[in-house]
């Protein structure tokens, strides 16, 4: 993009003699009725810093003006030319006056304090010293509430007269405003020498000193603007419009008045005075010197001169002719306005991807608590610089809207938006043009030209080629969108995936810090921290300063009194809510006191429920006091520090491993120095830490008649506290999940938990209810042999397998007919697809043969053939590996039967399992049939892994579906063309139809309920009858509600879409009937008949009088 | 454990400044090796786990790209091709035309 270059009027150009115009803005014109000025009028007219206007004139002339008439500020610098008339109806003027009356409630006093606080944030919210931040009317209501403390009306009247006296823009929806001036009062005011003084005219006569309050700097109004709010006050970047029509200054002039061009800045109030002193014999010199000429960038060249020259030009004259009264005001070398232009759009860009990046800025740091959002900002804006840089920034701009509103607000994306499209903009500005077109243009100009051509064939000819043009355009847009989306997608794994290591990452040193007790010293230093915050805070405070003025003190703040007793006066507000007017805010306010008490106090390892027990939190603050004072800080934070930090366990080493996704050694596996561990009070913490270690432990599981649950053995072995706390037995426990919360691997456990005696192949020993609080289970090694012991908390004795067993805390499980336990399900679960399956081949167990590469397992009747050829698989076999719908029916069913369940899994598992293995070894492993396996196996895994009455129903439907989709029976293929593809469920959103190879429809209501609408589980839960949960497991999984009726609802909801769409016969509304039908069926016993819904649902289905009739 | 790769870690990567500080804390307040060790392990996997994001990112991006001009220069060609067709016809009638105007004179 290419700025005209500069207009230029005749005689205006540099001042041969040296010397330069006075520093001037637009002169403000009343209305484009009045008369236009004389020169010398103009020239009087030209700023309040114009020499000839002196302090006496200026008296004169504010007597003879009418009081608080307002000053009518133009857009255009030239109020008598046609452009400038034209300019006024395009944009009104806008009326500013510095002294608007205030509303009765506000002092000047206090309506300057507003004004400073406003510019002192804009001007801080910069990270460019020539730039004056655009401030969001947020900031300005928290400012005013905050640091004046007015009510929600009192900002709002502020912010008017903030308004009406020409400090912040016009107010525009969305848009943050501009602070208009640099200092106030603004100089040249009658304001600013005295408050009490006359009240200047605002009507433009000529000569009259200017009223405007001092404008933003011309460098931002030459941005784009985004306020669409017409000229608040003369703005510069005007003057270029304008300057072309404006008349011709008399020839016969001394010498031109304009001065030199440069950059684009207009002086700050604050220089101008001395730079009107400086070119105080040139203003008063040409009275016919038109006042635009004073304006930057109508400062005009010769017209000969290529803009390009004009900054070289104008570095080269300007010291000469500015003295060094310029040289202070343009400290930077002179730049051409595209310079200019392009630095502020760069100046711009940056701050926005700063604060995106999740860097914070000098006037964040005061208050800047980062929050998951920040960091989620912070990455996704991050990730999206690595793709600008990749791809330019165009791509990032042209993101579809959906990456980004998952990641920001609409206002943040604006800006975003605002931001790289001004780089793209400044980026493109160089481009060769589109040689496509001039190609385009080229050949257009041979047909036209063409003497042979008939006018017809001309026309067609064109019209070819206009449609070969357009045809590669559209290919080009459709490529460029399928690119974009492409790299959206992309982005958003990318930050979703960043999002979840950071998280890992904060979340285990946050562990860590509190688990090592680090913490607390860590809150001694946030003390310190936070003291000098709040000395620096109450230093700012005007407030805070006039108070104690007022009262006779020292306004420095006293430490004691001020930042001690202060600060203690603070925290125990936060304790009674802080304020807050909601209860959620109480209890954080609440949370934030209580945890400054005990981070001051050393007890940051307590959780808050324990502080609760001990008497609440009047109670704890008490008792924290008395231990700081009693123990001191040093002490308070030590007995932190002996905190065990084996605690840890293998935190780090899972934790990198879900970060890494590589396998890690736990710590204590003494590979490294570190084996010493920490000096903790328990003697045998580290070898105990270590003998947990999976990485340790021994996977192959060999029994060893001399190892066993709590065999005897002459060591002492010593517990931490920590230790035997977390192997507790807790209702639901199991000796492999306790042995698994310390640490070990499922595999590991079970291990030790077979070593021990604990799995035998007829049964296993289980945790009565006697052990739940009082038994710790806990392993240790030895000898290369991991031993169980059950530690007594009451007694603290060790107790083996069989005096546990006598003792009442253990009981035997199974019969010596062969089956397997639920720890061997949870040992599948973890990973154990990966383990050679030992001794399976030839089992009694899973009775199977395998020869020539057929496999054939006969643990379900019926048995199950694979054969190297997948064509030989028939559906009917593989459904011969047992009926997912018996099982999903009967595991609804009560305990027992899930049991027998749980038993039928585990040998469908174990088959499954060296079903995949056998195929393995074939190099199979990746065939349709291993693919099916897999399927089955994963939706085994997850049904074993349920505890009794606690599957998804949600989950079976859906795996019900998946194992449809194999069946010949009930397939429903649509064609591509004929597909509906998704659904739109009137305030839900939209639900998306899965299609297979084959074009079966499924529903997928997984996805759907795992990330549910939030009204979605209300209207589930009121298809349900009262007291429906006695009829579910009573630990049924979360939001049963919507597992249950949600499908029944989605579904119905989607039926009727479909109807209305007219699809009613379409393969999906078939296929979402026959769904429905099933699942009513199977959930008959807790939706309500009598529910409109439920009977619409039934009707539809068709299975209403069946199920619901005889029984409402 | 590379004090200087851990210092470049928090001079370079995107971790937000709490984290950073979590960091800083624990190591300076740490007497204990082996929990410095863990840190450095987690902090390196980290960095390891982020490098791979951002090396799968721009991969995936480069790859798109590719895909993206490859697109765009076949569309570029199919352009030119019928642009040069048109041009062709352009010539063949001007020649027809000029071969009747001599015949004409014949």
């Amino acid at each position: 993009m290419k700025l005209p270059p500069p207009q230029r009027e005749p005689g205006t150009g540099p001042n041969p003699s040296g010397e330069r115009a006075p520093v001037t803005r637009s002169v403000p014109r009343a209305a484009k009725s009045e008369p236009a000025p004389t020169a010398a009028e103009a020239a009087a007219s030209t700023s309040v810093a114009t020499p000839e206007a002196t302090p006496a004139q200026l008296e004169t002339k504010k007597k003879k003006a009418t009081p608080r008439k307002k000053a009518i500020v133009p857009t255009a610098a030239s109020p008598t030319t046609p452009a400038e008339s034209e300019s006024t109806r395009e944009a009104p003027p806008r009326i500013v006056d510095v002294h608007a009356p205030l509303p009765a409630e506000f002092t000047e006093d206090k309506f300057s304090e507003a004004a400073k606080l406003v510019i002192t944030e804009a001007k801080a919210g910069s990270s460019n010293p020539d730039f004056i931040a655009d401030i969001s009317i947020d900031v300005v209501t928290d400012l005013l509430s905050d640091r004046l403390g007015l009510d929600r009306t009192g900002c709002l009247l502020m912010q008017r007269a903030l308004e009406d006296r020409g400090v912040i823009g016009h107010k525009t929806f969305g848009v943050a405003r501009k602070v208009l001036v640099d200092v106030w009062p603004p100089l040249g005011s009658s304001q600013a020498s005295s408050p009490d003084s006359a009240p200047p005219t605002s009507t433009p006569v000529p000569g009259t000193p200017s009223p405007t309050v001092p404008v933003r700097r011309a460098r931002l109004s030459s941005l784009p603007s985004r306020d669409p709010a017409p000229g608040a006050v003369v703005t510069p970047a005007a003057a270029p419009d304008a300057a072309p029509t404006t008349p011709p200054p008399d020839p016969t002039a001394t010498g031109p008045v304009a001065p030199p061009r440069r950059a684009p800045r207009l002086t700050m109030p604050g220089a101008r005075p001395a730079a009107a002193s400086e070119a105080a014999p040139v203003a008063s010199t040409p009275p016919e010197a038109p006042p635009s000429a004073a304006t930057p960038e109508a400062a005009p060249s010769t017209p000969a001169t290529p803009p390009e020259a004009v900054p070289a030009a104008a570095a080269a004259t300007a010291p000469a002719e500015a003295g060094p009264a310029a040289a202070r005001t343009t400290p930077e070398a002179p730049k051409g306005i595209f310079d200019s232009f392009t630095s502020g759009l760069r100046s711009a860009a940056d701050r926005f991807m700063a604060r995106f990046r999740g860097e914070v800025t000098a006037q964040d740091e005061r208050d800047y608590k980062p929050t998951g959002a920040d960091v989620t900002k912070g990455i996704a804006a991050g990730l999206m610089s690595v793709v600008a840089s990749y791809t330019g920034i165009k791509i990032v701009a042209d993101l579809p809207e959906w990456l980004t509103q998952k990641y920001f607000t609409s206002q943040e994306r604006s800006r975003i938006k605002a931001a790289l499209k001004a780089k793209e903009t400044e980026l493109d500005r160089a481009g060769a043009g589109d040689a496509l077109e001039a190609k385009k243009l080229h050949l257009e100009e041979s047909i036209n030209a063409s003497k042979f051509l008939t006018k017809e064939k001309k026309v067609q000819l064109i019209k070819e080629l206009k449609d070969v043009i357009e045809t590669r355009n559209a290919g080009v847009l459709l490529a460029r969108d399928k690119r974009d989306q492409e790299i959206a997608k992309l982005l958003d794994q990318a930050i979703q995936s960043r999002i979840k290591n950071t998280q890992v990452l904060k979340e285990t040193l946050n562990s860590a810090l509190m688990v090592t007790g680090l913490a607390a010293m860590r809150g001694a230093a946030y003390g310190a921290v936070a003291l000098w915050e709040r000395r620096a805070r109450l230093m700012q405070d005007e407030r805070f300063k006039a108070g104690k003025i007022a009262r006779g003190l020292d306004p420095q703040p006293n430490f004691i009194n001020d930042l001690i007793i202060g600060g203690m006066q603070d925290t125990w507000k936060q304790l009674k809510g802080g304020g807050a007017e909601t209860k959620a805010g109480k209890a954080v306010n609440f949370v934030q006191g209580l945890t400054i008490v005990m981070r001051a106090a050393g007890f940051a390892e307590l959780a808050i429920s324990e502080i609760l027990q001990e008497g609440g939190p009047s109670s704890m603050i008490e008792a924290s006091l008395k231990a700081w004072e009693e123990k001191g800080a040093g002490q308070a934070a030590l007995d932190n520090i002996k905190a065990p930090w084996e605690r840890i366990g293998s935190l780090f080493g899972r934790a990198s491993e879900a970060v890494g996704g590589a396998p890690e050694t736990a710590p204590g596996s003494g590979t490294d120095s570190g084996d010493t561990g920490t000096d903790t009070s328990g003697a045998g913490a580290d070898s105990g830490a270590d003998n947990t270690s999976p990485a340790q432990s021994n996977p192959d599981g060999s029994p060893s008649p001399e190892a066993g649950a709590g065999a005897p053995t002459s060591e002492t072995v010593e517990y931490t506290e920590s230790d035997i706390e977390t192997g507790t037995v807790h209702k639901d426990d199991g000796i492999i999940e306790i042995l698994q919360r310390q640490g070990m691997s499922a595999k590991a456990a079970l291990a030790a938990a077979r070593e021990a005696g604990i799995v035998r192949p007829g049964g296993d020993t289980r945790l009565a209810t006697e052990s739940i609080g009082r038994i710790s289970i806990l392993a240790y090694e030895t000898d290369g042999h991991q031993v169980i012991v059950f530690h007594d908390t009451q007694t603290g004795n060790d107790l083996s397998l069989d005096q546990a067993r006598a003792q009442g805390f253990t009981y035997e499980h199974g019969s010596g007919a062969p089956a397997v336990s639920e720890t061997a399900v949870a040992d599948h679960d973890a990973g154990a697809s990966l383990e050679p399956a030992p001794d399976v081949e030839g089992s009694a167990e899973i009775p199977h043969t395998f020869v020539d590469g057929k496999i054939t397992l006969n643990p379900i009747e019926g048995g199950f053939n694979v054969d190297t050829n997948p064509s030989s698989l028939s559906i009917d076999q593989v459904h011969g590996m047992g009926d997912l719908d018996a099982i999903g029916t009967a595991a609804t069913a009560e305990i027992p039967a899930q049991q027998e369940i749980v038993n039928t899994l585990s040998q469908r598992i174990a088959s499954e399992l060296t079903i995949l293995e056998k195929l393995d070894k074939q190099g199979l492993g990746n065939n349709p049939e291993a693919q099916y396996v897999k399927m089955l196996l994963r939706n085994d895994l997850f049904l074993a892994n349920s505890r009794p009455g606690t599957f998804k129903v949600g989950e079976l439907l859906y795996m019900k579906q998946q194992s449809d989709a194999y069946d010949v029976d009930k397939l429903i293929a649509v064609a591509e063309a004929d597909r509906i593809n998704d659904v739109r469920i009137p305030g839900l959103g939209k639900v998306e139809f899965d299609y297979d190879a084959n074009g079966n429809p499924s529903f997928n209501l997984v996805q759907f309920l795992n990330n549910p609408h939030p009204v979605l589980g209300l209207r589930a839960q009121n298809l349900l009858v009262d007291n429906w949960q006695e009829s579910v497991a009573a630990n049924y999984v979360l939001n049963q509600e919507l597992q249950i009726a949600g499908p029944v609802y989605l579904m119905n909801e989607a039926l009727k879409e479909l109807k209305a769409a007219g699809h009613e016969n379409s393969a999906e509304s078939k296929f979402l009937t026959q769904q429905l039908g099933e699942y009513l069926r199977a959930r008959a016993d807790v939706l309500d008949g009598n529910n409109p819904i439920v009977k619409e649902a039934a009707t539809a289905a068709g299975i209403y009088t069946e199920v619901f009739a005889s029984n409402p | 454990m590379s004090w200087t790769r851990f210092q470049n870690i928090l001079q370079t990567r995107p971790l937000d400044r709490e984290t950073k500080l979590m960091l800083i804390d624990l190591l300076s307040m740490s007497v204990d090796p082996k929990l410095e060790g863990d840190l450095f392990k987690l902090v390196f996997a980290w960095e390891e786990s982020e490098a791979a994001t951002q090396r799968q990112l721009t991969e995936g991006i480069k790859k798109i790209m590719d895909e993206y001009s490859h697109d765009e220069q076949q569309l570029d060609q199919q352009r030119q091709k019928t642009t040069l067709t048109l041009a062709d016809d352009l010539k063949r009638q001007t020649r027809i035309q000029q071969l009747k105007d001599y015949l004409q004179t014949l």
